[in-house]
């Protein structure tokens, strides 16, 4: 019983900070079409500014990441993706890898390579079950569910959100009704940057925060959106959750190389099975036929 | 993207490079397309009109930064030492250093370039085990001679090659005797997915099973592995007396902090390469009061280890507690000098036969030298980890290797 609720709750812990991640990428990628390889290191940004101001009160830190995360947003998507979206999507993925360069080298520049660790504002353990778990662990997996689902409900329930659909669905016709695209555009980076850094602050008292700490998360964050339905929010949380659960289980019950070859394996069959995404309809394997239209 | 420096270049140049790192990652890759490979020839090796020349190998970027920064650093300070005192065969020494990246095929493209195109008499460093054996096999067939300085047993062979980190023994002769008696007798090992962690388990398990105890849990990660919580739950689940730990880098301070957060800290033991000075930045004081047994801490009291560290810390304006590979380059480097010096001449083969005869005389860790296995042998000690980092000394061992592998004799 106790390893079942182990197996529950580091899940649940794993699935709080994947959908995070998966949501941030998710808006950048479904929305925008940008492969954002760099968002691995927007995790490390995250993680390095909760490392450089240690006397500053760990919620202050993690407002200024978000701060932080808005900036570099906006920066990156006016200096550096905004004349290469017509380019298609190998200009903004290259551009991306770039920044990702810039982003590691420069912290590498300013922190150095020498592990650094963060102190967790919530020492104690909570006993769940007969099972003894860090507190911090649940809290911050709880806080990035609540982001995550507060992003989509602006993006689904409001105003806001069906401007910003609006606005990838069909640029021109936003414009014509008054809406500003570019402004919509950077918004819309700036929040999935905002998120990544926001995940990588939250984790970081997990973490040994290094400039090369972000390569760790992009694959599980691809594979989460790849999961997802192609451009749907929901799509990458769930892709979140079936990238934790499998990562967790496998890794409970295989030793942790074997359990890796069979995670990234499995991940790439499901791919391949659903290329666009998993859902609860049945695989097609022959093609549907068409009823053919007949003029009356 | 190479470097040649006398000992004075070396100073400071460290900052300057950092800041060039984001220009360095592409200059690399368009440096190492236009290496050529060519026939192995190594130096002339009789170029006593000409200063001896070191290749340094230094993984300043990709995995092990870290520790080949410290290398860099030691390497750089012995022969800034050497130069000061009059250099080697009455010429300063001087050194070309290159980056492999951490990467074996690079290792061995570079390695041939140093020997080739540089000429250099003598190759030195690198990190990991597979860079370390790619180097040893190009330095080989070339006749030039070659060290590392890494911890951990080298897993190569080779008569041109001396590797001066602590073999695997030293790190657990002391230490495992310690644990079993004060912990038990049930042990779970835990380490990254790598050649050396899988060596020093290996050789673990062996002193282990002598010693009468029991491998409950043996756990191989990746490296880069973020997430401990699987890991930590196998722990729980096998119930070990205690853990020992070859989890390295941002990893090790991942596992302990995870580890510390989840009370394994303070039910059960806790040692091992985890724990090294290296780490301790990321480790802080949740370590505090753990030990571990190695070769060098800048603790150690005597001369030579006093002015090292003054040094160090002026010259890298360096304040955490400094890494052992930085003392083995540094010890290592001075040994080779005096060697060359003894044998006269900068030819490979001359080099080798005076550095095994060769010996450390009060050196920042005492004395050392290399037995007929080729592991460079040195007392060691097991440290505690107390306030500020301070790896103290409270028990010391005398320099012992028995039973394990490899043995090159």
């Amino acid at each position: 019983m106790e390893s079942i609720v182990s197996l529950v709750l580091s899940v649940f812990t794993l699935f709080g900070f994947y959908a995070l991640l998966a949501v941030g990428m998710g808006l950048i990628f479904g929305q925008l079409g940008v492969v954002n390889v760099a968002h691995g290191e927007l995790v490390m940004v995250g993680a390095f500014v909760m490392f450089a101001l240690p006397d500053v009160p760990f919620l202050l830190r993690l407002i200024l990441a978000v701060l932080v995360g808005l900036v570099l947003g906006i920066i990156v998507e006016r200096l550096v993706l905004a004349n290469l979206y017509e380019r298609g999507f190998l200009a903004t993925l290259l551009a991306m890898w770039g920044v990702s360069i810039v982003l590691r080298e420069g912290a590498n520049a300013i922190f150095g390579s020498t592990p650094a660790s963060v102190q967790a504002p919530i020492q104690q353990n909570v006993e769940i079950l007969g099972v003894s778990y860090p507190l911090y662990r649940i809290v911050i997996a709880v806080t990035a569910l609540v982001i995550v689902a507060a992003v989509l409900l602006v993006t689904y329930r409001t105003k806001l959100g069906l401007v910003v659909r609006a606005t990838v669905d069909n640029r021109a016709m936003a414009s014509v009704l008054g809406i500003p695209p570019r402004l919509v555009i950077t918004g819309t980076f700036a929040v999935g940057t905002t998120l990544a850094v926001l995940a990588g602050a939250l984790q970081s008292p997990l973490l040994g925060v290094t400039p090369t700490i972000g390569a760790a998360f992009l694959a599980p964050a691809f594979f989460a959106v790849l999961l997802g339905r192609a451009g749907s929010l929901p799509g990458a949380v769930f892709g979140a959750f079936v990238v934790a659960l499998l990562s967790t289980v496998l890794r409970t019950y295989l030793n942790e190389t074997l359990a890796q070859v069979a995670l990234f394996a499995l991940f790439i069959v499901l791919v391949a099975v659903r290329p666009n995404g998993i859902d609860w309809k049945k695989v097609q394997w022959k093609p549907q036929t068409q009823p053919v239209q007949v003029a009356a | 993207m190479e470097t040649s420096n006398t000992a004075r270049a070396g100073r400071g140049m460290t900052a300057l490079r950092r800041t060039t790192g984001i220009v360095a990652a592409f200059a690399l890759t368009s440096s190492l397309a236009a290496c050529s490979g060519g026939a192995i020839g190594g130096g002339d090796g009789q170029s006593a009109d000409e200063a001896f020349t070191v290749g340094l190998i230094a993984p300043l970027t990709g995995p092990v930064v870290q520790e080949a920064t410290a290398m860099q650093r030691g390497f750089e300070l012995a022969i800034e030492k050497i130069n000061q005192e009059g250099g080697v065969l009455g010429k300063p020494v001087e050194f070309v250093m290159v980056d492999d990246q951490a990467d074996a095929a690079k290792s061995t493209q570079l390695a041939q370039r140093l020997i080739n195109q540089d000429k250099v008499d003598y190759i030195f460093g690198t990190v990991p085990g597979d860079t370390t054996a790619a180097v040893a096999q190009v330095a080989e067939s070339a006749k030039v001679p070659f060290s590392s300085a890494i911890l951990g047993n080298a897993g190569v062979c080779g008569e041109y090659f001396f590797p001066f980190g602590e073999p695997n023994a030293a790190l657990l002769n002391g230490l495992l005797p310690q644990m079993i008696a004060d912990y038990g007798t049930s042990v779970a090992l835990i380490g990254n997915d790598y050649a050396f962690p899988h060596g020093y388990f290996d050789d673990a398990r062996t002193l282990l099973e002598e010693a009468g105890a029991t491998v409950v849990l043996e756990e191989y990660s990746p490296l880069g592995t973020a997430d401990w919580q699987p890991v930590i739950s196998k722990i729980n689940a096998a119930s070990p007396d205690w853990v020992l730990t070859a989890v390295v880098g941002a990893d090790a301070t991942a596992l302990v902090t995870q580890a510390d957060q989840a009370g394994i800290l303070d039910t059960m033991g806790f040692t091992g390469v985890s724990l090294i000075a290296d780490f301790y930045p990321g480790l802080t004081e949740r370590t505090h009061g753990l030990s571990l047994v190695g070769r060098y801490s800048d603790q150690l009291d005597n001369d030579a280890n006093k002015k090292f560290v003054e040094t160090f810390r002026s010259t890298y304006d360096f304040t955490d507690p400094i890494p052992s590979v930085a003392a083995n380059a540094y010890e290592g480097m001075l040994l080779i000098a005096a060697a060359v010096e003894k044998a006269g001449s900068t030819a490979g083969e001359k080099i080798i036969k005076a550095l095994a005869e060769s010996k450390i005389e009060d050196g920042v860790f005492g004395s050392g030298s290399f037995n007929e296995d080729r592991f460079f042998m040195t007392e060691t000690a097991r440290f505690e980890i107390g306030e500020g980092g301070a790896y103290t000394a409270v028990e010391t061992f005398a320099d012992d290797v028995e039973g394990l592998t490899p043995r090159c004799a």
